[in-house]
Formats: C-alpha cells, structure tokens, sequence
C-alpha cells in the first residue's frame, strides 16, 4: 500500500554533507504494524517523514497504493497529509490555542469538511478524552496531550498513521496506555501503523521490526504474520 | 569571554535581522535626542552672537550718577580694566547734546547727542563703522549713517557741533549704520568721538568677565569694582548664556526640549521593548535551559542587560553620528534661511554642538534602552525551568482565553467561521480569529505599536498643519500687492477736498513706474461713529462696551476707519457685490459699503467680530453715511480687514466732504512688472520724493515705501523652515514607528513557527498559511489602525487648542494629507514585515521546527 523506492535525503554540501537516508526502499501493507528502530541519528525520524509527506526526498519515491506522493504540487500535498495520514510526535505538536476537540478536528476543518460528530465523540470516549473537550493543551498532563494527538491522526481515518516515539515523553502507564490504544486502532479497526521507538517491548508488539542505522535499512523482520 | 557573555553575542549573531533593526532603533533614538539638543544649542549658540553682533558682548554696565562721572568713578573704571576677572571694557561718556534744525531732524531726530567711546567700544558696543574708521581722537567724529544718505555729509567733511555748554568741531572719519540700545539717544541720533577723559559727563562702564556663574554673580563682581555706581545687567545676553534668573523664556524652551524628548524616548522606548520582549520570548527555553544548569536570576539578568549594552554600543555612536550630521546638513541648508528672516544681522545660524549636551543625549539613549531592557531581563531571569523545557510554543493563555477555548467546543461553536472573515478568509480566517481571541497579549503588541505609529505620524502631521497656518496668518497671507506707498501731510489743509486732490496728483506720478503695475490708491481716516441698534451687530451690542459704547438716544458709538477708494477700485468692488456702482457716486448723498465684521476684543480674547448686522444710515462725526449695503470681503486695494467698524467710500463721493481730510492717510498699490520688487519701490522713492518737494501743497508727515512682497517672502521662508523642521522629526519618528511595526509583526509571525510547523504537518496549505498571515494582519491593521486614528484625532485637537490661543477663529483641520501617509506607511511597514516574516516560516523545514 505504502512504498518507499531508493529514498535519499541528503543535507548540506561538500564537506558539510550528511546522507541522512541512503536509498532506502520499504514497502508497508494495508493494516500492517510496523515498528522502526534504530539508534539516535539513524534517519528514522527522516524516514517517517518521508513517507508522511512532510519532507522531501533528496531523491526516490514514496507512492500511496502505486500513486506518486511527491509528484504532487505542494497544495497537493497538504492535502495529502490531512486526509490520508496522521502524525504523531513525541512532544504531542499540539496546537496550543486550540482546545482539545478543535486540535483533533483541525485536518478536517482544512480540508472545509464537516466534523463527524458520531467518530469526534467516539474518540473522546475511546481515548478517555470525555469531559475535556475545551480544555486547551496547557490543561492537559503528557498523557492526555498525547491522546489529544492520536485522535487527531485517527479523526480523518487515515491511510496510515506514522508515529515518531509516541511514548518518548511518557511515564510507563501512560505508554502503556498509548501504546494499547494504538495497537487497538491497528487489530479493530484495521488501521496501518508505523512506529519509531527505542522500546523493545513496543517494538515486539508490532508484526514487522525495520531496523534502520546510518541512514540504510539493516535488517527487516517479521515478528507476526 | 564569560559563558553568558558568549552566549549573549551569539543570540545577537543568530537573529541579525532583529538584532540590527534593534540597534535601528537605538540609533534613532540617539540621533534624535542629539538632534534636538544640538538644534538647542544650536539655537542658543546663534541668538548668543546675533546679540553679540546686535548689542555688543558686554555683560554688565554701571552707570555713574549725576550729569558727570566724578574722580573715584575714573578711578573705578581704571581698576576694573586691570582686575584679573574682567576680559574686556568699555566706555560711552555723554559729552553733550545739540538741537537740530528743522530739515535735519525729519531724518536725524530732534537732537544729535555726541559721545566719547573708549576702551573696545567695537567689542563690547558692537558699535562698527561701515565706512571710514572709528574716531581716535577728541577732534574726530563717527556720525549715523542718515548724516550722508539725508544730510548730505562726507568723510573728511568739516562737522560743527554746538549744544548747551557744548561746542566742538569735528573731522567726520567714519559711518555707522547700526545703533544699539546703549548707544542710542532717545529723541535723535548719536555721534561718537574719543579720548575724552571718563570725568567729561555722564558715562556708562561696561564690562565682560571670564566666569559668569549666575546675574546675581555679575552684578555682586560689578558692585564691588563700581561700588558707588548704578549697576544694569545685558539681560538677553546673559540670557542666552544661561546665565539670567531671568526664567521666562528658558521655561518655554527647556520645557519644549524636554517634551520632544520624552516624546522621542517613549516611542524609542516601545521600540526597543518590544525588540527585546520579543527577543527573551523567543529564547525563553534557553533560558530555561541555562537555569537548569546553573544559571541564577542575576547571571540571566545580567545577560540580557549586557545584551543591551552590546546594541547600545553599536547603535550609539551611530546615531550621534546621525543626529550630529543631520544637523550639520539641515543648517547648511536652512541656516542662511534662518538667519535672514529673524535677525537681518548677517550672522549665520549654524551647527553648534555642545559635547556636554551630546553626551547627554548618549546618556538618555543608554537610559531608554536600559529601561526598555528591565522588565524583559527580568522575565528571562524568572522563567521556570520546567514551562521553558516543555515544547508547548510561546502562546500565554489566561483565564479569559481558556473560558473562551471552552465555549468553543461545544458542537454549535465548533469551527463556526465569522461572517466577513468567514467568507474572506475562511478556516484560515478561524484560526487567526481563535489565536487572537484566546492568546493573552499576542497581537495587542502589534496593534499597539501601529496605533503608536499613526498616533506619532499624524501628531507631527497635525504639527506641521496647525504651526504653518499659525506662520501663514500672522505673516498676513497673501499680500494686497507687492508694493505699497503710504504717507501722511505734515500740515492740515483748510480745504478735506484739497488733500484728495493732492494724492489724486502723486498718485498718477507714481504710477509713471517703469515696473508699476498699478493696483488702486485709497485714503483712510479714523472715525467715531454712531450706530442705530438695528444696524449694530453682535460686537457692538453684547461685548459689554468693549467695541460699541451705548449712547442715551439708542445708538451704539464705536471707532472705526472711513476708506475712500479710487473711484475705479470701488466700482470694480460694488460690481463684484451685484451692486450698481452709479447708486454710490449720487450728488449729495454719501453712500457707502460696510464691512460686516472687524477684528476686536470682546472682553475675552481678540477675535473676528461681527460688527455691522444690517444697512441704514449712521452718523460719522456729524455727518450722515448711508450704508447701502454690507460686505464680508475687501478688495486687495482696502487692504486686510481691520479692526472694528469700517465702512468704504469711493474717493469722488467725498470729495466735496470733511471726511478724510488732515488725518487722511494715503495708500497706493503696486505690483512689480516681472517681480522686480526691489527695484520698483526703487523707482517709487526716487519718484515720491522730488514731487512732494515740488508739487504737493504740504510736505510729508511720513512717507513709508513697503515691499510686501519681500515681507511675503520672508515669512513663506520662516513657513518653509518650520515645514522642514516638522518633516524631519516627522520622517525621523515615522522611522522609529515604522521599525516597530517591523519588528512587532515579524517577531510575532516567527514567535509562531512551530506553530504553523505543526498545522503544516496536519495539512495546512500554502495558501491556506497565507491566508492566516493576512487575517492576522487584517486583525492588527483594524485593531490599531481605528484607535491609533482616533488618539491622533484627539492629539491633533490639543495641538489646534493650544496653537489657537495665539491665534482665535483657526479653523480645525484633520490632516488628511498625513492620514493618507500614515495609513499608506503602516500597510507599508506591514507588507515588508509579513512578507519578511513568511519568508521565514516558510524557509524552515516543517521537520526541523518541530523538533
């Protein structure tokens, strides 16, 4: 479904040069969890981005069920990331002005859609949000932020939801938590997930491990079928 | 280097866009405040000299007493010339005075008064021949220039002079033209010699000393040296020295020195503040960053203030520089301006910085930016570790901000877009509107510094306005015509009509000009007249007696002028009512045109007054006067509306009358063929005075040859002076405004790039982000634009107010000329910073600012 062909980025010049992704080639199935590891500085966070649309690749492809991602023009692309991916980050990325129901709705109000009412509410429920509503990211502990950030990436039912160490800033509950709460949108709800992490419990959670050291893919392995 | 101190210069580096736009504002700052302490000095420096060159640098004067100095005064006058504290001295002593005859004293006064000069008299008496030399002995004589152009006296000549008890023949060796205070007589002229002794008659020392601390000082030092004398002080001299208690005029000045400076500081000060607030925002997680490795309050204090340093040191000197070369510039070009419209003196006003004054002006500057810097070292100083490290973006949100995020998620006002916004901007247009709703102080910032912007635009615009009207007026706008002859006869004539006819004669001789183009001639004479009350305006009947006296028979009597035109003037003038000029020139009846309103004092202030409220016949002095109609303007030949009651005659209809006959005053107008107004009032003079000798049957009382258009000139170049004046500060202010706005709304933008980063990553388009930026900025533009237009409004009421006590019936007018520029500025400023500050966000990758 998802296809990374011979990704590079490159950044700097001349002496300054960083390969931070060398021709990296992955292709991740529809409902698929897969998990990213590596150690700091691997190009983990570059891949994530790379497939979500957010940066450009220096050179290579990603394509969405065969469609070239960044053949599109950049308002394309914008589109591309609300409607078909979700993001979440390891410091949440929340916006801070909006409250909790505005932060997970925004993609489908830049895309000038109508809010499901029916999916905002069971988002609240299922991601234990109820009651918070218009409470504004300041209000929130770490966990419940995080929360706020996966109903935002699962609000416009995604392609894929790409997750850059969701339980980095997290106590062990909280992971826990959050992590349940992702595998579940995977099992139930068939949603394709990519996850960075550096814990090895998340990572044996997943069904494919991909593991990624100076900028290459090193080993790639199946853990569940 | 210390940690902080690298750090501090490398938060300077890391921003060289707002780090120089910071040391702008600084810069103009001190250039500004150089630039009003130097004109200040300026200023004080050139009204120092053109005293000096006018009056003589003298300092102090005793005078001795009685009709002459005695021995122990000679002695006084020695002692103080050798005393270590005097620099200079000098001596007039009044030898005697002589009557003049009749045809010299028309233009040399009634009597001459001859005075002996010794010690530096050039010096200290500015008393200097314009031709020949000073006397230098007691047989030689330096007499006022009249003595050649009317007198008929040359260098070398033979002068006799004969006064009471006083009798002296002279070589004359020299002229003079200027006549100070001190040396002047009251009823004539003075002549000047030398080398009598002090003892001779009644003298003046005058003295200059090396320390003036104080006029009480002097006049102590100069009691002591002269102690049976009189002692006066040169009061304008010490006066610009900053020597006088004499207080007045220093308060006016000090005082408009020190609101242009705290004007200028206030605005460099919201400048520097917000550059610096903005600047600690931005940094806010370092800061956190350096407490959580040690760094106390003070050592983060002290790293913003140093940073402040640092851009006062670079921003400083630069704008002495400016302030100082500005100056320099300006009085280049306007200082011969200057100089001819206020003293005529010949000394140039020129550049005169005093390095005192300029290092004042360092120091203000370093005190704004200190205080400009206090309060956001401080915040920096008390930023917590724990809010600095957690990435929640700089967005402070207070209680209002959270009820309002609450109302918010409720399903009705969920994304629910404004109707103008709504439709010009959209989601966008939501987003903006939600930030500037819920954000504590973000925005206000930026709309404060555009109100602040238009307020200083247009306070300087409304300055401009109202202080040139004020020149334009009391120079007396446009003038009746470029020339003018007035005169007066010496003798009444026993036939009113015989004066008429004299003028009617010198009249066509002056219009024999070459460069004469004649404009009408007029006779006017005071008048007391009794008004009927239903023709008596509001002047006469309700100023309490102060313009018209009410009489027992019901009339009201007031002065006013009687004016008889050239019969050509008034028929153009009742043509140009609608009248029948034939109506006015009717045997045996004297009809006239009266003005409806006169200048007077109501009891209140001096003011337009409403004089004349209907037609009807008044009595002038016994005579009957039919006021056919009324006029609210006069012709260029009448002159500017007068004070009081005036009615206008033509010139045949009184012909046969008394009125205006001795105390008649002649006025003829002329323009000037291809502007040559010098020379035309030339011609009117060499044509004037032969035929008054010659043909008109009674000498000149007077004769006075006006360039009007000289005069015109003169104060459209005081107008220009106080313009270009206005333009600078306005330009200078407008710059520090405007790098405000810049700073404000750049910062603002980049303060937000996570932010943005982060709506990017969901889906933000570009033109969507644009969108946003534009509503925001159609936010602040609203937001300050509308109060900063009414606070200037306002502003520019007060300044009307104040420039109309001087000045009554000044009409208010908005600026409009400066709206249109503030308004067009602010976009201006706006524009460059939004573009600057997109240019920004969208150069960072969406990835690296979410880290």
């Amino acid at each position: 479904m998802l296809e990374a062909r011979n990704l590079t980025k490159v950044y700097g010049e001349g002496e300054s040069e960083t390969r931070a992704l060398d021709d990296v080639t992955l292709g991740i199935d529809e409902g698929e969890f897969v998990a990213i590891v590596g150690s700091s500085g691997s190009g983990k966070s570059t891949l994530l981005h790379m497939l979500g649309g957010v940066d450009r690749p220096t050179s290579g492809r990603v394509l969405l069920n065969g469609e070239d991602v960044y053949a599109r023009a950049d308002e394309e692309l914008a589109v591309f990331r609300r409607r078909e991916v979700g993001l979440i980050y390891q410091f949440y990325n929340l916006v801070p002005v909006l409250n909790v129901v505005e932060n997970m709705t925004l993609p489908v109000a830049l895309d000038g859609r109508q809010v499901n009412q029916q999916r905002l509410q069971n988002l609240l429920d299922v991601l234990g949000l109820r009651g918070r509503e218009g409470h504004l990211p300041s209000q929130l502990s770490g966990g419940q932020q995080q929360r706020v950030a996966i109903g935002r990436a699962l609000m416009n039912q995604p392609a894929v939801v790409l997750a850059d160490e969701p339980t980095g800033n997290l106590d062990s509950r909280n992971s826990a938590e959050i992590m349940q709460l992702l595998a579940k949108s995977n099992r139930e709800l068939g949603q394709t997930m990519v996850v960075i992490t550096h814990d090895e419990e998340i990572a044996l959670s997943a069904d494919r491990i991909v593991a990624v050291e100076d900028g290459r893919i090193v080993s790639d392995e199946r853990i569940r079928s | 280097m210390s940690a902080m101190t690298t750090f501090t210069v490398k938060s300077l580096r890391a921003n060289k866009v707002r780090t120089g736009v910071t040391i702008a504002g600084v810069a103009l700052a001190a250039a500004l405040l150089t630039a009003v302490l130097t004109s200040f000095t300026s200023l004080t420096d050139f009204l120092y000299r053109t005293e000096v060159a006018m009056s003589g640098a003298w300092q102090t004067c005793a005078i001795s007493s009685g009709d002459r100095a005695d021995e122990a005064f000679a002695r006084d006058v020695t002692n103080a010339a050798e005393d270590d504290a005097v620099t200079s001295t000098a001596t007039l002593t009044t030898l005697g005075v002589m009557p003049l005859e009749e045809d010299q004293a028309r233009y040399m006064g009634d009597n001459l008064t001859v005075k002996s000069a010794g010690g530096d008299a050039e010096q200290m008496l500015s008393l200097r021949p314009s031709e020949g030399r000073m006397p230098a002995s007691p047989d030689e004589i330096m007499l006022f220039g009249t003595w050649k152009s009317y007198g008929n006296v040359q260098l070398g000549d033979a002068f006799h002079v004969d006064g009471a008890g006083f009798e002296r023949d002279y070589t004359v060796v020299g002229f003079y033209e200027r006549m100070s205070a001190e040396i002047s007589s009251m009823d004539g002229t003075t002549a000047i010699t030398s080398g009598e002794p002090v003892t001779a008659g009644s003298t003046k020392a005058f003295l200059a000393f090396a320390n003036a601390p104080s006029s009480e000082a002097l006049r102590e030092m100069t009691d002591a040296l002269f102690p049976d004398a009189n002692v006066e002080l040169h009061a304008s001299l010490l006066r610009y020295m900053g020597v006088t208690s004499d207080a007045s005029i220093w308060t006016t000045f000090f005082a408009l020195v020190a609101i242009l400076a705290a004007v200028i500081m206030a605005a460099c000060i919201s400048l520097i503040y917000n550059a610096f607030n903005i600047s600690v925002a931005e940094r806010m997680r370092q800061f956190g960053l350096l407490s959580s490795v040690g760094a106390t309050r003070g050592q983060i204090r002290r790293g913003v203030l140093l940073e402040a340093l640092l851009i006062s040191v670079c921003g400083i000197p630069a704008g002495v520089l400016l302030g100082v070369g500005g100056c320099w510039l300006t009085f280049l070009w306007l200082g011969p301006v200057i100089s001819e419209i206020t003293s005529g003196s010949g000394i140039v006003f020129q550049l005169a910085a005093d390095v005192r004054f300029v290092l004042a002006a360092c120091v203000l500057t370093l005190l704004v930016v200190v205080i400009s810097a206090w309060i956001p070292a401080a915040r920096a100083s008390r930023s917590s570790v724990m809010d600095a490290l957690r990435t929640q973006g700089t967005a402070r949100i207070g209680k209002r901000g959270r009820a309002r995020a609450m109302e918010g998620a409720s399903q009705r006002h969920l994304w629910r877009e404004g109707p103008i916004k709504g439709r010009l901007f959209g989601i966008a247009g939501r987003l903006s509107a939600i930030d500037r709703a819920r954000s504590a102080s973000r925005g206000r910032v930026a709309s404060a510094s555009l109100a602040l912007a238009i307020v200083l635009l247009l306070t300087a615009g409304s300055l401009n306005a109202f202080l040139g009207q004020l020149v334009e007026v009391t120079g007396g706008g446009e003038p009746p015509s470029d020339v003018a002859v007035t005169a007066m006869l010496e003798e009444a004539l026993e036939d009113a009509g015989a004066s008429k006819d004299a003028f009617a004669g010198l009249y066509e001789e002056l219009c024999k000009a070459d460069l004469a183009i004649p404009v009408g001639w007029k006779m006017a004479e005071s008048a007391t007249a009794a008004v009927p009350v239903e023709m008596a305006g509001d002047a006469l009947t309700n100023a309490d007696g102060y313009v018209g006296i009410p009489l027992p028979d019901g009339t009201f009597q007031t002065d006013g002028v009687i004016t008889a035109l050239d019969d050509a003037s008034f028929d153009a003038f009742a043509e140009s009512l609608g009248l029948d000029p034939a109506s006015f020139h009717e045997e045996g009846a004297v009809r006239a045109l009266g003005m409806s309103r006169g200048f007077g004092n109501d009891g209140e202030m001096y003011k337009m007054l409403d004089v004349l409220a209907g037609t009807g016949t008044l009595d002038i002095e016994g005579a009957d006067v039919e006021v056919a109609a009324l006029a609210d303007e006069k012709p260029p030949v009448a002159g500017n509306i007068g004070e009081g009651l005036e009615l206008i005659v033509p010139m045949s209809a009184v012909q046969s009358t008394d009125l205006l006959g001795e105390e008649a005053v002649f006025r003829a107008m002329f323009d000037a063929k291809d502007g040559r107004h010098q020379e035309l009032t030339d011609e009117l003079y060499e044509l004037a005075e032969p035929y008054f000798k010659a043909s008109m049957p009674s000498q000149h009382k007077f004769i006075s040859y006006n360039d009007y258009r000289a005069e015109a000139n003169s104060t459209r170049m005081l107008g220009m002076v106080v313009n270009v004046f206005c333009l600078l500060f306005t330009g200078i202010l407008a710059l520090i405004a405007l790098a405000n706005v810049f700073n404000t709304v750049t910062n603002d933008l980049i303060l937000r790039r996570r932010e943005f980063a982060v709506m990017r990553s969901v889906g933000l388009s570009d033109r969507q982000f644009h969108r946003l930026v534009a509503s925001d900025c159609a936010s602040f533009g609203v937001a300050g634009l509308l109060p900063g237009l009414i606070v200037s409004v306002g502003v520019s009421a007060l300044i009307w107010w104040a420039v109309s006590q001087s000045l009554a019936e000044m009409p208010y007018v908005i600026p409009w000329g400066y709206v249109a520029l503030a308004v067009g500025l602010t976009a201006a400023a706006m524009a460059a910073s939004v573009a600057y500050g997109m240019h920004r966000c969208h150069a960072d990758s969406v990835v690296e600012a979410l880290r």
